[in-house]
Parts: C-alpha cells; structure tokens; sequence
C-alpha cells in the first residue's frame, strides 16, 4: 500500500511535465481574484461559484488565481492572455489599470471586469449599483427596528463603503424620518476587511446605544456582527453573498450582489459567441442587487413587511424613489 | 572564504528543497514546482523587469534593516517609513507648479526628509524613553498606515477614480516613464532606481572600511557598555543608523510613485518592509551580498505568485509556506553553523 503511494508520487514527478502541456479543445477562461481570496465567504467566494456554475454547466476549463500584490495582477492577466484563454475575468477594483494595460496589448482576448470601468473594445466592465441595494437594507433596517436606532458597521473607510452607507442611510429615512443612524468603520488599513474581534466590539457598542438591527459592509470581519447580535439577541443584515444561513433567526436578510450571475452571464455570452463589450450595470432592476429571502430568515418576515420592500424594489426601479449615489454627489 | 560566511546559503537551498518535495502532498512534481518558482521570471522582457523591480525594493528595505542591525537594533520599521513616503511623493508630485525641472529635486529631498524624520522617532524614544525599538516601529507602523489612509481618502482622492488612491503625479515629473531601462524592458515596473540601488550597495561597500564612524556604530553593536565607556555620544549612534534607516525606506516609496504606478495606491506593498528582514539575515548585512539575496528572494517572490497559475492544486497560500519554509531554513542554519563555533570557543577556554 505503502509502496504504491510512494510509486505514484514519483509517477507524478516524471509525467507531470507531459500533461501541463496536454491541449484542451474547451473554452478556456481564466478569472482573478481579489487579495481576499476564493473563501471570503462573500465579494470573491461569489465570483467564484458564478465560474464553478459555469465550469459545470458549460463544459468550459476554468484556472483561478489569487494576487499577491497590485503589481503581481498585470503578470497574471498577461500569462493568461499568452496561454490564449479565450475570457479573463478580473475581480475588484483594484485590476482596472492592469486590464486597461493589458487588454490594449491583446485585442484579441476578451476581458471583464467586475467594479472597475475600462473602455476598450475588448473589454466588459460589470458594474454593480450597490446604493440601491442598500438603500433597500436601509428600509428593511428601520422597519425592523424597534428603538428606532440602528447601526452601520463598513469595513474600510473607502468611496466604495461611503456609497453603500449613503444608500443605507437614505433607504432607513425613507422609511422612518425619526430614525437614528450610527456610523462605524472597523479601520484605516486592509486589515479592516479581516477583523471579526473588532466588528464584534463595535457591534457591542452600537448594541450599547439601543441600535437593534446592524448591516455590515465589512468582508469577512462581518462574522464579528453576525456573533455579537446572536449574544445580545438583535438582528443583523448581511452583504454580497447571502449570508442568511450564517445565523438563522439573526441574519435579517443579506444584501445580494450577484457578482456570481455577472460572471456566469459572461461566460455564457463566450461560449455562445455573444460577447460584448461595454459597460453593464446590475442593480435592482436585473437583480444584480437584490435582497435575500430563504428559508433561514422566511420567519422574520410577516406578509405585509415583505409586500412593503417589494413597494419600495418597485418604486427604485420605476424611478419614483431617486437613491443618491455618493460615486455623482459627495 | 569560511563555510560559515556561507551558512545561509545552504539554509536557503535546504529550505527550497525542502518546500520542494512537500509539493509531492499535492500531486505536484517537485520538479516542476522547482522550474517554476526559479525560471518564471526568463518568461519575458516584462518578467524579468518585475522581478528587477522587487529587487531594486528588497535593496533599499534590505539597507534599511542590515544598518540598524549594525548598531544592534532590530528595525521593522521600514514598512510605516515606505508608506508614509509614497504618500508624501505622490501628493507632492500632484500639487507642485510644474514648470520647472526644481519641483523633481524637491519631491526627492522632501520625500527622503519624511522617510528620515520618520525613522528618527525611533530612535528618539529609544534614547529618551528607553522604550525598545521593536515596539515603537511596529506602533508607528500602524500610525503611518493609518495617516496614509486619511491623507489618500480624504484630501488627495483621485478625482478620476474610485478606488482609493490618490491623483497621479504631473505628466512632467514622470520622468522615469521613458527612461531606458523601462523602454528595453517593455513597460514593466522597473526603472532607473535599480541602478541606484546597485550603485549605492557598491558604494557603501567601499565606503564602510574607510570611514571610522561605521565601526563605532559596530561597536556600539557589539557591546554597548564598552561603547559608552569610551565616551561615544549615544543618540548620535542611534540617530544616524536610523536617518540612514529611514532615508532607505522612502527610496522604496520613490520607486513605486516616481518609477512604477505615478500615484500612491493603498497597499502597494507586499510587506517589502519586512521581506527586507529575509534578505538582510540572508545577505548577513554584507553590502554586495545584499545584492544577490535581493535578486533570489525577487525570483523567489515572482514564481511563487505564478504557481498558482502554472500548477493545478498549489495556491497562493502554498507560495508563503515556501517563502517561511526557506526563511527558516536560513535561521536555522545560524544555529547549527555557529553551535560549533561556540564549542570550539569554550573548549579553547578550559
């Protein structure tokens, strides 16, 4: 048994060189990921179930990496581009330079972006109207509230954060003028993105001045809420993917942003031979933003609150409720 | 030269090695994950620049720890001193008048004075406060992070963009955007910097058996009682080993706004400041040696970010177990090459 591992190991070592070398006749896509990683349980997870769907689904060959550094991203999406993969697809802001650049010196490739906007022929830029899914959080936030008093926890204080908090803050108004809204941002430093201690402190002290329903905005450091509003018995809301099962009974609803359908309709778009470029905006109206409703948080809700958010969906997408957008006005 | 000079060396081809064969856990050839992580960078031109450019990072953060280390202070500051400096470069580089060639010299000197000023701090609390050094570096560390953030976000956000970085330097400071190392290597991130950071490794070389003020600073090193009892003023030993520190550490700032990106961007760095830690121990602070552990902890940098895309199971994760593997490795073998010498010692005693 023993020796048969051990003549597989080696087996391995002597053939490998043969089968990178191998050629697949699928569609080859590659998609990279944000420094969060495959397993953020939100932003890249979700990017990277819409790709797994695809691979499944579509028969295409999927290869994923993760960025060590920002200058790390231009070599990953130009190694790709050299293998001749047909679709790559960068994840987060922060690979818009490296696309622009990159794209520009492979016409024939076609790339996407998921939150960043470059305009070249070659490239599909996905963008996500995510203050009108907050906006919706903000409703569903001071419908639920009882002490009128609620909390926003953001993970770093960058435009992105500020305009899901605009969002949140308007959405909760529209609701109940009365409201009381308390700010928090866990810090000034990527390690803001990865720090559930101090979410669950900050939790703590929203809890402590009478907040009773706290969204996060906060990657992975929203393990922290989800904790603290389980201990002290209130409700949080969840972001990006849907995070409802975290803590049922707890998890009010999440805050959907299918980057996963982003990327799984693109791929789509390849391998039927649709691809366009240009910008694509997701936002309520082709639920690309939308809010959470399973069989983790179906209790939470009574009828007439739920019709009341499906009002409020309605009259965003009919244009009635304008959402301000912190990314036009400051 | 003596096996022992050359101690870390083996540590670092064990450590490979080592990292190597825990590939065959994954279904990996060892071989094939040896060719990756030590050939990616001859892929390309453009390759091969980035990794002269982590190099021309890891000299600069290389010096800025093996200079400290000489007066026997462990410095890992040079992660705050980076940051606050690209700042400090990218806002002055948007806000100067242009018109002349005198706004370059000033984003240069006011960038090395922040680099500088900011690694004084150290050393001030070290002689004032007597706090230890380790502590403060890694407390201001987050300082300059955190006033980085706010100066970006608040104040110098660029107008055109939403990601948080700050506007790009005047089209008239970029200078090292044609600059002939870049042209050859097809626009990669390196620049001109690397031949500076080559040069002043040379220099100091040269430069360190000549003036008397650097063994002072050893001596102080070695043994600081003996030091001080030949009457050498302290905080002028703490002050100029963390000046030169600190000068260092915004080289690296320069490089990344004035050679590579033209605008400072949060989290540019991938930890240079502590990377600098590795090369340094593995160059045993030798000027030159500096300059070849830089250049292998480069490659060593850039293929293991191309493992994840050259090989089926190994991840990024993968990559930094490789690069601990190796650093200790290094460590180790100070232990075992210098448990000898310490034998020898005692038993020349008895």
């Amino acid at each position: 048994m023993r020796k048969n591992q051990i003549f597989r190991y080696f087996a391995v070592c002597f053939f490998s060189f043969g089968i990178s070398s191998t050629v697949f006749a699928a569609i080859k896509i590659g998609l990279v990921l944000d420094k969060g990683g495959k397993d953020d349980k939100s932003f890249n997870t979700s990017a990277y179930e819409g790709a797994k769907k695809a691979e499944k689904e579509l028969g295409i060959e999927l290869k994923y990496v993760e960025a060590t550094d920002h200058n790390s991203l231009e070599t990953l999406h130009r190694n790709f581009a050299q293998k001749k993969y047909d679709l790559i697809i960068g994840i987060g802001f922060a690979q818009t330079d490296a696309i622009k650049k990159v794209s520009a010196l492979f016409p024939e490739t076609q790339f996407a972006i998921v939150d960043g906007e470059v305009s070249a022929k070659n490239v599909r830029s996905l963008l996500f109207e995510e203050h009108e899914g907050s906006f919706l959080m903000g409703s569903a936030a001071a419908m639920k509230s009882k002490t009128e008093v609620i909390g926003f926890i953001g993970g770093m204080d960058i435009p992105l954060i500020r305009r899901f908090q605009k969002g949140y803050d308007a959405g909760a108004k529209h609701v109940n003028p009365k409201v009381m809204i308390i700010h928090n941002y866990i810090g000034v430093t990527g390690e803001a993105w990865n720090n559930p201690a101090k979410a669950k402190e900050m939790a703590f002290s929203q809890i402590g001045q009478k907040a009773d329903v706290i969204f996060h905005a906060a990657g992975a450091s929203g393990a922290g809420l989800f904790d603290a509003a389980a201990e002290k018995k209130i409700f949080a809301i969840g972001v990006d993917s849907n995070q409802n099962w975290i803590k049922p009974g707890v998890v009010l609803t999440s805050m959907l942003k299918r980057v996963d359908v982003a990327v799984f309709e693109t791929i789509k778009s390849v391998t039927e031979k649709k691809f366009q470029s240009g910008i694509m905006r997701f936002g309520l109206k082709n639920s690309g933003v939308d809010w959470a409703l399973d069989a983790n948080n179906e209790k939470l809700w009574s009828s007439a609150e739920k019709q009341k958010m499906t009002e409020i969906k309605k009259q965003i997408i009919s244009g009635k409720i304008s959402v301000p957008d912190y990314y036009k006005t400051k | 030269m003596s096996l022992q000079r050359l101690a870390p060396w083996f540590g670092f081809l064990f450590g490979l090695a080592l990292s190597c064969l825990l590939a065959l856990f994954f279904n990996e050839s060892p071989l094939h994950v040896l060719k990756i992580v030590t050939t990616s960078f001859l892929n390309s031109k453009f390759d091969f620049g980035l990794t002269l450019f982590y190099t021309t990072c890891f000299i600069f953060s290389g010096l800025a720890f093996s200079i400290p280390l000489r007066a026997g202070l462990f410095h890992i500051g040079a992660e705050g001193q980076l940051t606050i400096s690209a700042v400090v470069a990218a806002v002055l580089g948007s806000i100067l008048p242009t018109h002349n060639w005198f706004g370059i010299l000033i984003i240069f000197v006011i960038t090395a004075l922040t680099g500088m000023l900011s690694a004084l701090i150290i050393a001030l609390f070290k002689y004032y406060r007597k706090a230890h050094e380790v502590v403060v570096a890694i407390m201001l560390n987050f300082i300059f992070a955190a006033i980085s953030t706010w100066l970006t976000i608040n104040h110098f956000q660029n107008p055109n963009s939403q990601n948080p970085e700050t506007a790009m330097i005047a089209d008239q400071f970029q200078i090292f955007k044609s600059d002939p190392l870049k042209i050859y290597f097809d626009q990669s991130p390196i620049s001109l910097f690397f031949i500076v950071a080559v040069a002043i490794c040379i220099f100091l070389y040269w430069l360190e058996p000549k003036i008397l003020y650097f063994q002072v600073i050893k001596s102080y090193g070695a043994n600081r009682q003996a030091n001080q009892r030949f009457g050498f003023s302290e905080i002028k030993i703490l002050a100029t080993v963390m000046l030169l520190a600190g000068f260092f550490s915004a080289f690296i700032g320069l490089t990344e706004v004035m050679g590579n990106t033209y605008q400072y961007k949060l989290g540019f760095s991938p930890a240079y400041g502590f990377l600098g830690i590795a090369v340094a121990l593995l160059a045993r602070q030798h000027f030159l040696g500096l300059i070849a552990s830089s250049f292998l902890v480069a490659i060593l940098h850039k293929g293991a970010s191309d493992l994840d895309l050259e090989t089926q199971f190994l991840t990024r994760d993968f990559s930094q177990v490789l690069q601990a593997l190796i650093i200790f490795s290094v460590a180790a073998s100070y232990f075992f090459f210098s448990r000898k010498k310490i034998k020898v010692e005692s038993e020349v005693t008895k």
